[in-house]
């Protein structure tokens, strides 16, 4: 049993960060933890920053993570891992799938009056993450997503990635099984995804 | 989803709401009414999911006065009642609340009141336990979803035997956590519904009212020995300390990390207590007297924090006390464990390192903002109100409303003036135009929102002849708490057909002239419906008609039907990026190498509305 897990997820608005929140979640309770989810969520429907938290452990309490305090990372989307830096800290292991999903502005950000709008370059989002995070793995998912035929099972396979990483402290079939309970449709070819995430993680390197 | 109706005894993963769902169900609630409102929408969502099931009344109402007073209706009939709402919604049913508090209840009563600290989804972060005090009801405050199912339960009991309406206070960090609770019994209850006529009662006013008040101050006190044997009151106690700390509701959780990560768990007592009105008094007294510093940790206002204050000055005891009043935590926003770990350590004098780092940081990340989805009606009909003010060359001002269409505010269209509550986009420009404050005057609200309490101030526009131009974005739905349906809909809850209700039959009843009718994708007669109304000489309606394109594309993909796509012809696109600037679509995509736009399958929903916007008509129908 582990006293306490924090877990951050960032993504952003329809890409399936609450799903993978509530996939884990069911894990964890399953594995006999105590669990809490929160989550931050712009007031966007879609295209939003959307931070949710998972935590479990022998006895957690409330939802939020303190700074710097997050166990794992896990990125749906470079600029919003970037953003949950507050998070990170020097004993965090971040996994981001290496996928851009700029802000609907960045595309006018060589017009002075949009500059803030600016998309960060992947290298320097990769630095920042190294600096702060004790390692910091980029997963190039979209290639293998589109093989897949599952661009949207990102969750999943990233998922699947977790689950390689000797952090996770959950077993591998408690995932599959969270899978079939949560997610409605395709439920084959996301537990498939899942697994194909899983051998590629189990081919990194986490520490 | 039927996981909330599951046997007793079974851990299960459940939402705060609905563990208050659940709750309510174990306690044999048989009617359930309320308006939507982040974040206490599923509550009602998933009662509404297993209402046939177990045979219970469960509707949205069109709006938070309408629901309370529906629910006092069922109550009075001996009917366990349950009222949801988000914490404005309960300003809107104040009126009726004070009331009921002075007549009482007959069948169990609960009213969920949903508050929202750091107003995430809210215009204000009001603190609703000030609705239980004036109300004089008491307010049960859970810290997690097993505390939420069990309160919500036990709130029905102390409601029915003491008949007086009892609210239960949650935030986002209950109504929006998943945590693991163990089911209890669900009762199934059998009621035959009878009023027990009796107008003395019943009929509150004047000698009445004043005799029920009488009865309300009377049932204080042994509300507040209900309260204070509630085994939610948790004592933590170390013998040799004389230090304390009074907390409530979720920010326990927040004082139970902080001394776990200080390491202080033998230094402190801890009292967690379940409600700030009425206060556990006995328990706050005991407790009281055996520390001599006390810092008091709740979320919102200090509102335990006077009370003890009061208690303690009342019975002499000279303690300190320490809380927001004095700036050990912060007025504005809500707790997390890092402010509350900040204060405990400055209250205990001890070292607590929030790393200082952390504040700054060396690189900036650029905000995503408020953006319409892809395919959204109301960027269209911004986008045609915006050239149609630019085009007339009068003075404007434009209120806005709460909804998804409140992003009007941001860029691209930066168009709208005001928002506060729910309908004041009609009254406050009836005001504006009334004042003469400018030439033009554009009210802009939701269909949802119209029906919510849009009709009266429509009406009061008519009555004092202001010319206002009100833009009712009908999108079919009530978009932004997740399309719950409502009078204009024709679905009920539980999806169920019901009369459909004519957003231009009431404009017209309002005594409004100019009602007219436009598709917003089809920007030229919405442009042009714009001008007349604009030009018409007295208050006039437009609706925008178009479904939500978020429900539209679910349930054409229900369906099976096809989205339309389109694509930019990239021969003819000149990177004049119009279509990112003025329309702000999220499906165009900017490639800086070949300086042109192209559109996202995966992204665009189809609406084909950029297709009128490219002054180069480089964008096409590609099929499907």
């Amino acid at each position: 049993m582990i006293n306490e897990f924090n877990l951050v997820i960032a993504s952003v608005g329809g890409q399936g960060g609450l799903t993978l929140s509530r996939i884990i979640a069911e894990a964890a309770l399953s594995n006999g933890y105590s669990v809490r989810t929160g989550e931050t969520l712009g007031m966007s429907q879609r295209f939003g920053s959307v931070l949710s938290f998972v935590r479990f452990g022998e006895d957690v309490r409330g939802p939020l993570i303190p700074f710097a305090k997050a166990d794992v990372l896990i990125g749906l989307e470079l600029l919003e891992a970037l953003r949950a830096w507050k998070f990170i800290g020097p004993k965090t292991l971040v996994l981001v799938a290496k996928i851009s999903i700029p802000p609907v502005f960045s595309s006018l950000s060589h017009i002075p009056k949009w500059s803030s709008y600016k998309y960060p370059s992947i290298d320097d989002i990769l630095m920042n993450l190294r600096k702060r995070a004790e390692k910091a793995i980029d997963i190039d998912a979209l290639p293998i997503l589109r093989k897949l035929n599952n661009v949207r099972g990102l969750n999943v396979f990233m998922l699947g990635i977790f689950a390689a990483s000797p952090r996770n402290p959950i077993p591998k079939s408690l995932y599959e099984d969270a899978i079939r309970k949560v997610i409605k449709r395709n439920i084959e070819l996301n537990i498939k995804t899942f697994r194909i995430g899983y051998d590629i993680g189990q081919r990194l390197e986490f520490t | 989803m039927s996981w909330i109706l599951g046997n007793p005894g079974n851990r299960v993963l459940l939402l705060g709401n609905e563990a208050i769902a659940r709750g309510a169900i174990e306690a044999g609630v048989n009617f359930v009414i309320g308006y939507p409102g982040t974040p206490s929408s599923e509550i009602l969502a998933a009662l509404a999911r297993v209402a046939d099931k177990l045979g219970i009344y469960v509707n949205w109402a069109i709006n938070e006065k309408v629901a309370l007073e529906t629910a006092v209706g069922a109550s009075l009939s001996g009917l366990r009642s349950l009222v949801t709402m988000k914490h404005v919604g309960v300003n809107v049913a104040a009126d009726p609340l004070m009331t009921l508090a002075y007549i009482g209840v007959i069948g169990g009563f609960v009213l969920i009141s949903a508050d929202d600290p750091q107003c995430h989804t809210s215009q204000t972060e009001q603190d609703n336990r000030y609705y239980a005090m004036l109300a004089k009801i008491p307010v049960l405050e859970p810290t997690n979803p097993q505390e939420a199912k069990d309160m919500t339960r036990i709130a029905f009991s102390i409601s029915e035997e003491h008949q007086i309406p009892v609210m239960l206070r949650s935030t986002p960090r209950l109504s929006h956590t998943f945590g693991e609770v163990v089911l209890g019994e669900i009762t199934k209850s059998s009621r035959k519904p009878s009023f027990p006529r009796d107008p003395d009662r019943w009929v509150c006013v004047g000698p009445t009212a004043l005799r029920r008040h009488k009865i309300l101050e009377e049932k204080q006190n042994k509300i507040k020995e209900v309260i204070d044997n509630l085994d939610f009151n948790k004592l933590i106690l170390n013998n040799a300390v004389d230090i304390g700390i009074i907390t409530v509701g979720v920010a326990y959780n927040y004082v139970l990390y902080a001394i776990d990560k200080l390491n202080i768990g033998d230094k402190v007592n801890v009292l967690k207590i379940c409600s700030s009105n009425p206060l556990p008094e006995k328990n706050v007294l005991s407790f009281l007297k055996r520390n001599r510093k006390i810092l008091i940790v709740e979320e919102l206002d200090p509102i335990v924090e006077k009370q003890v204050l009061a208690l303690a000055k009342k019975f002499n005891i000279d303690t300190e006390i320490y809380g927001k009043l004095d700036g050990f935590l912060p007025l504005v926003g809500e707790l997390n464990p890092d402010t509350v770990a900040i204060a405990i350590a400055k209250f205990m004098n001890i070292p607590y390192e929030v790393t200082e780092k952390l504040s700054t940081t060396d690189f900036s990340v650029p905000q995503r903002g408020l953006a319409f989805c892809a395919g959204c009606p109301h960027r269209a009909t911004y986008y045609s109100l915006r050239k149609v003010l630019r085009e007339i060359k009068k003075s404007y001002i434009v209120t806005g409303d709460i909804g998804c269409y409140t992003i009007g505010k941001a860029s691209p269209f930066n168009i709208l003036d005001t928002c506060i509550c729910m309908g004041a986009s009609i009254s406050m420009a009836s005001g504006f135009e009334l004042s003469k404050a400018s030439d033009v005057v554009i009210a802009v609200i939701g269909d949802s929102t119209f029906l919510h309490n849009g009709i009266p101030p429509l009406i009061n526009a008519v009555y004092n002849n202001s010319k206002i131009k009100v833009l009712i974005l009908d999108n079919e739905t009530t978009a932004m708490t997740g399309h719950q349906p409502h009078p204009g809909t024709g679905y009920t809850a539980t999806g169920a057909k019901s009369k459909k209700v004519l957003i231009e039959d009431l404009a017209k009843a309002c005594g409004v002239e100019f009602v007219k009718i436009v598709d917003p994708y089809n920007l030229k007669e919405t442009q042009k419906v714009l001008r007349e109304a604009i030009e018409f000489n007295g208050p006039a309606v437009v609706i925008l008609r178009r479904t939500c394109a978020l429900l539209y594309s679910r349930m054409a993909r229900a369906k099976g039907i096809k989205l339309k796509k389109y694509a930019v012809v990239q021969d003819k696109c000149r990177g004049c990026l119009l279509c990112i600037r003025d329309f702000g679509c999220p499906a165009m995509i900017y490639d800086s190498s070949t300086k042109k736009v192209h559109i996202d399958p995966f992204l665009c929903t189809g609406c084909g509305v950029c297709v009128d916007i490219c002054p180069f008509n480089a964008i096409e129908e590609v099929g499907q």
